[in-house]
């Protein structure tokens, strides 16, 4: 990993898998990055997070500087929840990480403004992703 | 929002503060229904509910809000408030209304409507629901809502429970 976090310093990950050991090496790697990470293992629990936020209509683009989520988690899928984000003005960049990766998941990624990565995944590829959109 | 609420008054106004509005403690533990098809708004509202110490009983289609109002008329199941949408796929929310209707003693229905012109909350009204709320709206204006008719609910279900032969 790269010791020279410059401007990622303090930049904030929502991390949001419901495989918890593939959360915490995933957690685990974004914090070697220098990141703030916030875990979530459920769609509910990641919705959660925006919840105050999109209940007072206050900046959805300041809970985090980068969304990384899985499509199929517990109670709603990472893309339902980015789509309702994105329909309630949140603008913040997201990686869509996914073992189904099918043209209708990519297209819809695509269309909420997020890029697809399919598992398995090089985590220092999914670092140098994260590193651009998040300074993006 | 724009909402109605047939012969009702809020009792506790929406603060103009952007500070969460606390949630009275007289409804917690009290058991909703929630039938909504947009995963994202149900999840929000449910979420809502549950941090003021609602139990919600969540639904997506209209078919398994009639199956849920169904055990209500037969007291297999007992709710203070049914909140529903009233497009959903399956049968509409306001379906539930009828079938709600064969019992005496029916909580109280709030509907919830992306299409809230007047003829839709005439219909409502004439249909026996408590009130009506058009998205989008506020969700400390709902949760208030809920609260005024949640107690209402309560009150039936006490009723019931206490003319319930021992």
């Amino acid at each position: 990993m790269s010791a020279d976090i410059g401007p990622l310093r303090g930049r904030r990950v929502l991390l949001a898998e419901d495989d918890v050991e593939f959360r915490r090496l995933l957690a685990r790697t974004f914090h070697a990055h220098g990141y703030e990470v916030i875990e979530t293992g459920t769609g509910v629990d990641f919705l959660e997070v925006f919840a105050d936020a999109l209940f007072r209509n206050a900046d959805l683009d300041a809970i985090c500087d980068l969304i990384v989520t899985d499509v199929r988690m517990p109670g709603l899928s990472g893309l339902t929840i980015l789509h309702g984000l994105r329909n309630a003005g949140c603008a913040t960049p997201a990686i869509v990480v996914t073992a189904f990766g099918d043209d209708t998941t990519r297209a819809a990624a695509h269309s909420l403004g997020a890029t697809l990565i399919d598992k398995p995944f090089e985590l220092e590829a999914l670092c140098e992703l994260a590193d651009r959109l998040a300074v993006s | 929002m724009r909402a109605t609420m047939p012969d009702t008054q809020l009792t506790n106004p929406t603060s103009p503060s952007r500070e969460r509005l606390k949630g009275p403690p007289d409804v917690v533990g009290l058991r909703i229904v929630l039938a909504e098809d947009d995963a994202m708004m149900r999840e929000l509202v449910a979420l809502a509910l549950r941090r003021d110490g609602f139990e919600v009983i969540e639904v997506a289609d209209g078919n398994a809000l009639a199956k849920l109002a169904s055990a209500v008329v037969a007291d297999e199941l007992e709710i203070c408030l049914l909140i529903t949408d009233i497009r959903m796929p399956g049968r509409s929310g306001l379906a539930a209304l009828p079938i709600l209707a064969r019992s005496g003693d029916a909580p109280p229905v709030l509907l919830i409507t992306a299409f809230g012109d007047p003829a839709t909350h005439e219909a409502a009204a004439r249909l026996g629901a408590a009130g009506v709320i058009d998205k989008p709206f506020e969700i400390d204006d709902l949760r208030t809502i809920v609260w005024h008719l949640a107690r209402i609910g309560r009150k039936t279900v006490e009723d019931k429970q206490t003319e319930k032969p021992r």
